[in-house]
């Protein structure tokens, strides 16, 4: 909308301005209006995003703790997370095992999902907002503690798996299982790709199909050379997107686990490492060096995606 | 031209709207005379309600100043907010403290030093000895204890009648604890089991190190204890579990350390370890009679271990603008008569006499079995208070259920783990007295 305007009044404005005006002065006229409006996000995005962020990349060299000023260590936490702390490696481990599980589960689930629904289902809107009902809901606390009333030893699941004779453990307080309940809960939540997918799948020509059916392609052929293929940037702009969401999956977490990442630092995602060192031991420093690890390994994870996807994403148009 | 004009008036309502956005927050007039004093604390519904009430008696007897508070959850969200408030220099002017992290915040100057209030603003003349140490770190009084308590076990007095036990008195050990513990899942068939685990409470612990005369924390702020102490208090939780006395480990890793979630409220044992002053919500929770003891004691002649604790402190925030009146609020809570009526038992036994002369007649059975109890500590079995936990305690308390768990779902070695633990511990208390 302002770039309409904006470029209307340029191309009417030079013939009533007077000439004399300053370069300063016609750039406030020209743009004034759009920053003013644009005021209140650029008060939120320097005072409440940028300057916390850089501020956070000075704390991350110094020892502060909340409590005390901070004082200057150079690279002493980025060391010490690189060489002597397990538990540092141990979240890095728990968030990759949820990244490289949860992402291709949810994804396909949501696309085995959208291609049914692309088959014409009757009361299609009805079904849309059904499905994706659980992904507005998705990082709400309520809907964690559910989650946590559903996997615990007397809860509802454990009653279902005992018609099927399978013996009651509580998933959710059992190390070895609480990981794999999160990675569900992710995957319950797969309405936000689904709908995207949804899109995506009503792009591609009736009549490509149409072709294939004439040529003898099964439905499966056609899912494989036809779909795939030209979902392609669908696909890859699902995947960067549930890719940067699970490194940064933290209130399921936190609200299962106790805030703690307990039983046994099963559930120690990285976000709640560094929640703990920020909030519950007053390592300031520690978690500013933490965040902005983070923020590295996501942008490397995204560059990785952006560079495989030359061999697998295919772009309808040849330009690229 | 049309269009221009339609974008000033545009502009024209931007610039209200900004204006009103930067004039919206007035402070309301009649308050602005008043002095604002904010207390923070944790605690429950029943808490809120209390402490609200004696902010209206404190208010009427003090026109001048007006006393608001704000509640929080235990545990992690009070301390988070409580340290980013100090970091960010607007701290409640009063905020309730833990015995445990009280150090942290007295050696950093986020706690004023309350010694030159005293007596006269503040009086604690006739509190016991130990209360009024509560609130020192070497040597200045950083805060005041609000109530006393001590580590208790609770038990079902019907389970445990019904199991065919009769409960020794307040002397009976670690042994017979066990032993009950085990009678109790027999009688039960594995419908319930004798105790809560509670090797991850580092209270229980201390009552139990003490027990062999040792102590959590030196008062030089090192660990005082080594590796085969918590080996030993590991072993003896495994044997426990092993034979089937205490809660298999995925269900203990239920209990999130609070009232509601714990074992013997889900109805799952028949003991638990708690805090004397918890007694009452404990029972409120709870079908059947509920009976307070002893945690258990050591070897006979050994020391008691355990001790009155000022498990609740109040500070005042040393950037607070109304000292005085800070102080003041402080003191209105532990003496005066309606105060005391008022927030009755709700932080722990009254340290004043006189405040507990005034408390007791209106208590109800459960509270009066809590502080009959304390009481009985006081006179028969207490050890002298231990020395305040110093700086960097409050990480290893949560250390201690990470080891502990990572043992009972057998992912390591009793040995590798409290080997393991000791060293990270030490590291943890090195780091901190460095810096």
């Amino acid at each position: 909308m302002t770039g309409e305007s904006l470029a209307l009044r340029q191309s009417t404005e030079p013939a009533t301005e007077p000439a004399q005006e300053s370069r300063l002065g016609r750039l406030l006229a020209d743009h004034g209006p759009a920053y003013l409006f644009l005021s209140p996000w650029l008060v939120g995005f320097f005072g409440l995003t940028l300057g916390p962020a850089l501020a956070s990349l000075y704390l991350s060299f110094t020892d502060f703790d909340l409590l005390d000023p901070p004082r200057w260590v150079g690279l002493h936490n980025y060391l010490r997370m690189l060489t002597s702390d397990a538990r540092f490696w141990h979240s890095v481990s728990v968030t990759l095992t949820y990244v490289v599980l949860a992402v291709p589960i949810k994804l396909c689930f949501a696309l085995a999902v959208a291609v049914a629904m692309d088959k014409g289902i009757r009361a299609l809107s009805f079904y849309r907002a059904l499905f994706y009902l659980p992904s507005l809901l998705g990082a709400s606390v309520t809907v964690a503690v559910l989650w946590r009333r559903l996997f615990v030893n007397d809860g509802v699941v454990n009653h279902v798996l005992a018609w099927l004779g399978v013996p009651a453990i509580s998933w959710i307080s059992d190390p070895h299982t609480s990981l794999y309940v999160l990675v569900t809960l992710s995957v319950w939540q797969f309405g936000s790709p689904m709908i995207i997918f949804l899109a995506g799948l009503r792009q591609i020509p009736r009549e490509v199909y149409d072709a294939a059916d004439v040529d003898g392609a099964g439905k499966v052929q056609q899912f494989a050379r036809i779909t795939l293929p030209l979902l392609g940037p669908v696909i890859f702009f699902n995947l960067v997107l549930q890719m940067i969401d699970a490194f940064k999956a933290f209130t399921q977490a936190f609200i299962i686990s106790d805030g703690t990442g307990r039983p046994v630092d099963s559930l120690l995602f990285y976000t709640l490492y560094m929640y703990e060192q920020a909030f519950t031991t007053y390592h300031m420093g520690y978690a500013s060096a933490l965040a902005w690890v983070l923020v590295i390994a996501i942008s490397a994870a995204t560059a990785l995606a952006f560079w495989s996807s030359r061999y697998w994403v295919y772009y309808d148009d040849d330009a690229r | 031209m049309g269009y221009r004009i339609s974008r000033r008036c545009f502009q024209g309502a931007g610039m209200a709207l900004l204006a009103s956005m930067a004039s919206g927050r007035q402070p309301l007039a009649q308050d602005g005379a008043r002095k604002q004093l904010r207390f923070m604390w944790w605690g429950g519904q029943d808490r809120l309600r209390r402490t609200l009430a004696a902010f209206a008696a404190f208010e009427r007897r003090y026109p001048g100043v007006r006393a608001t508070g704000e509640a929080s959850a235990n545990g992690g969200p009070f301390w988070a907010k409580l340290a980013t408030q100090v970091a960010g220099g607007n701290a409640p002017d009063v905020y309730q403290m833990d015995y445990r992290v009280e150090a942290e915040y007295g050696i950093r100057g986020a706690a004023l030093p309350l010694d030159p209030f005293m007596p006269d603003l503040l009086d604690m003349r006739d509190f016991p000895a130990y209360a009024r140490d509560a609130g020192k770190v070497d040597g200045k009084t950083y805060a005041v204890s609000l109530g006393t308590n001590s580590t208790a076990i609770f038990y079902g007095r019907d389970i445990v009648a019904a199991a065919g036990i009769v409960m020794p008195d307040h002397n009976w050990t670690w042994d017979d604890f066990a032993r009950i513990a085990v009678e109790i899942a027999k009688a039960n068939q594995g419908k319930l089991v004798g105790t809560t685990d509670f090797a991850y409470n580092e209270y229980a612990y201390q009552t139990w190190i003490r027990q062999r005369g040792k102590e959590l924390y030196t008062a030089e702020g090192r660990l005082g204890y080594a590796a085969e102490d918590m080996a030993e208090w590991l072993d003896f939780w495994t044997k426990l579990r092993l034979a089937g006395g205490t809660l298999a480990p995925a269900i203990q890793a239920l209990d999130k350390d609070s009232i509601d979630s714990n074992g013997m409220i889900t109805g799952k044992t028949a003991m638990t370890f708690a805090y004397s002053n918890q007694f009452v919500a404990y029972q409120r929770l709870k079908k059947g009679r509920l009976a307070i003891t002893t945690d258990p004691q050591g070897v006979v002649g050994a020391p008691p271990g355990r001790y009155l604790k000022a498990a609740l402190l109040a500070c005042v925030y040393a950037k607070s603008k109304y000292h005085e009146d800070a102080v003041r609020l402080i003191d209105f809570m532990i003496r005066d008569p309606e105060a005391v009526k008022i927030l009755g038992v709700d932080r722990r036994v009254p340290n004043s006499a006189a405040a507990l002369a005034i408390v007791l007649p209106t208590l109800g059975e459960a509270d009066r079995m809590a502080v009959d109890y304390v009481r009985l500590v006081a006179e028969k079995t207490s050890s002298p208070v231990p020395p305040p936990p110093p700086k960097g305690a409050s990480e290893i308390w949560l250390m201690r259920r990470r080891t502990v768990e990572a043992v009972a779902f057998g992912m390591e070695s009793i040995g590798e783990a409290s080997r393991a633990y000791v060293r990270e511990a030490t590291r943890i208390l090195d780091e901190a007295r460095a810096g």
